[in-house]
């Protein structure tokens, strides 16, 4: 990378880290594993950033890899692989710490309750807003595959631990929720906490669902 | 079960907790800086093919090295740190239980110059000159046109104030064609609707454009005399994205380093490439240490006021061959690449991950 390219790589990661970031969390169902995949996947970015044109699209589609690649690497190596403790303090905004932190760990547990495809669906189609067609793309499976996981995935979730807790003791209604997951603004990082805010999110979401369809950039692993 | 009063999941609230439970989670602050900074030391490496190319290049004439002129090193650490980031112990175990060893440097002023006490200059130069013995005394390349490369990468940098901090720690299989230059690269997953030609691209093997890294032919063709390589290496690193407050002798330190860790570098070669680094003003050498494996090492290290790091090479003395390199940045960032295995082959091996 040139000077240039890296104030346009510095630029993008403020605007898209933070998403990449909760994205990785949830497709690991760790944060500390998350933050490996997710810082990972940036290096990976970065190697090729001079040929990316869009990187949003290709940096989903590495992260996939990554995590999927991390955990076969794992199985194979856990003597090599030591992974930081998930934590919880020195996050700047504490006004979304007290409900983050007790709906995570539960919410977390109940994710890694499920097959590794299962919650790559379940984290595609509710969290990152992606269409069946979509996840059917990047996971490999057919688009009838991508219902069918979803619907045994959510079943498997409702009986999970604490679930039924999670709903009961938060209001986890969009209407009230701060919605915006893509959407937060990269320069507070915090999110809007409006509904309104949160279909800004929504449409964040579908223009870089949109942009994915024009994805051309060809994954490889390093 | 669900609880008899509690509303049952479903897409709607479940996309609501996914979201509540990540909204406060955000990278940790200079991250792009730091990923940028580690993709330059790749490309650190990567530039040692120029160096190669080059190398026979007619208007490299012997005798023209110059040490740079002898001024007060510049310590190994800043300073000063700012009170919000206290420096970060460096997370090395095995090293840090060594007892303390004295550290041997360079000249400032190269051999035979003033500066460093003369017992610790003889001590530089001995541990250099049994390197270089003792790489010109190695096995020759091994036969096999493939090396197969088991790595082990830890970056650790801070997290500003009193956070933990940020961890990157991972193995990876890496093979070096050695007669293209090409890296080897492995995919392990079907991607589809992202070809440009529309095709599917399916699990295997991807070979990587050649010339990424040096070939064995030209690490051979590259000159072994000291002054030689030393112009080598300094006219490269001339032509490379330096950093504007670099030195001549920063420049020849990273590229000799840079090559020492290319792992089919012959005996010859990496013999004259330790003692273009003993010839490098303050080069400092520590004998009887151990790498972040516990294997025992010299460690050579010089402190590049230009990228305020200090690049850190850690040799086996018993063949002259590379360990682990390292970076120790300002306020306790840190990052180390190991080889954990170097073997060669005569086939590209299976996916490591099947």
């Amino acid at each position: 990378m040139d000077r240039k390219q890296e104030r346009a790589f510095e630029e993008f990661v403020a605007g898209s880290g933070d998403a990449l970031l909760r994205l990785a969390m949830l497709l690991t169902s760790d944060r500390g594993l998350g933050e490996d995949a997710c810082q990972e996947t940036l290096h990976r970015l970065a190697a090729r950033w001079s040929k990316v044109t869009n990187p949003d699209a290709y940096a989903r589609r590495i992260l996939h890899n990554v995590v999927i690649d991390q955990a076969r690497a794992r199985e194979r190596r856990p003597a090599q692989v030591e992974l930081e403790q998930a934590r919880d303090d020195g996050d700047p905004r504490a006004q979304d710490r007290v409900a983050a932190v007790e709906v995570r760990p539960v919410l977390l547990a109940a994710l890694r309750a499920l097959a590794p495809q299962q919650r790559a669906v379940v984290v595609l189609r509710y969290f990152d807003d992606r269409s069946e067609s979509e996840i059917a793309d990047l996971l490999g499976i057919a688009p009838g595959t991508v219902k069918a996981t979803a619907s045994r995935a959510m079943a498997l979730l409702r009986q999970q631990p604490g679930i039924s807790g999670l709903l009961t003791a938060t209001d986890p209604d969009p209407a009230t929720d701060p919605g915006p997951v893509l959407g937060a603004s990269p320069a507070t990082g915090t999110s809007p906490v409006t509904a309104a805010g949160a279909a800004a999110g929504l449409n964040a979401a579908t223009d870089t669902s949109a942009v994915l369809d024009t994805d051309k950039e060809r994954v490889r692993h390093a | 079960m669900p609880e008899p009063d509690a509303p049952e999941l479903d897409e709607r609230n479940l996309r609501s907790l996914l979201i509540l439970a990540s909204r406060d989670v955000a990278l940790a602050p200079g991250t792009a800086q730091r990923v940028i900074r580690r993709q330059r030391r790749r490309q650190a490496r990567v530039r040692v093919a120029g160096v190669a190319g080059t190398a026979a290049a007619a208007g490299l004439a012997a005798g023209i090295l110059v040490p740079a002129a002898g001024g007060p090193r510049p310590p190994a650490r800043p300073a000063a740190l700012p009170a919000a980031q206290p420096p970060t112990a460096r997370p090395s175990p095995a090293r840090d239980s060594l007892p303390p060893h004295p550290t041997a440097s360079s000249s400032p002023a190269g051999l035979g110059g003033a500066g460093a006490p003369a017992t610790e200059l003889a001590t530089a130069q001995r541990a250099l000159a049994h390197l270089s013995e003792a790489a010109a005394a190695s096995a020759p390349r091994p036969g096999g046109r493939y090396v197969i490369l088991a790595e082990h990468a830890v970056t650790i940098e801070p997290n500003g104030g009193s956070n933990p901090p940020v961890k990157y720690i991972g193995g990876t299989t890496n093979v070096i064609d050695t007669q293209t230059g090409a890296d080897v690269e492995y995919q392990d997953i079907t991607v589809t609707g992202g070809d440009p030609d529309g095709d599917d691209v399916p699990p295997r093997v991807l070979t990587g454009p050649a010339g990424t890294t040096p070939t064995s032919a030209q690490l051979d063709a590259m000159p072994t005399a000291a002054a030689a390589l030393r112009a080598a290496l300094l006219a490269q690193g001339k032509k490379d994205d330096q950093s504007a407050g670099q030195t001549a002798d920063d420049l020849v330190f990273e590229e000799a380093t840079q090559l020492l860790w290319q792992p089919h570098v012959g005996p010859a070669l990496r013999a004259a490439l330790y003692r273009v680094l003993a010839a490098t003003p303050g080069v400092d050498v520590r004998t009887g240490v151990r790498d972040s494996s516990g294997r025992p090492a010299t460690e050579i290290s010089r402190f590049d006021a230009g990228i305020d790091e200090t690049p850190e090479t850690f040799e086996d003395p018993a063949t002259g061959t590379t360990l682990e390199s390292a970076w120790d940045g300002p306020y306790g960032t840190f990052s180390e690449d190991l080889y954990q295995s170097v073997r060669f082959a005569g086939v590209i091996p299976p996916d490591p991950y099947k």
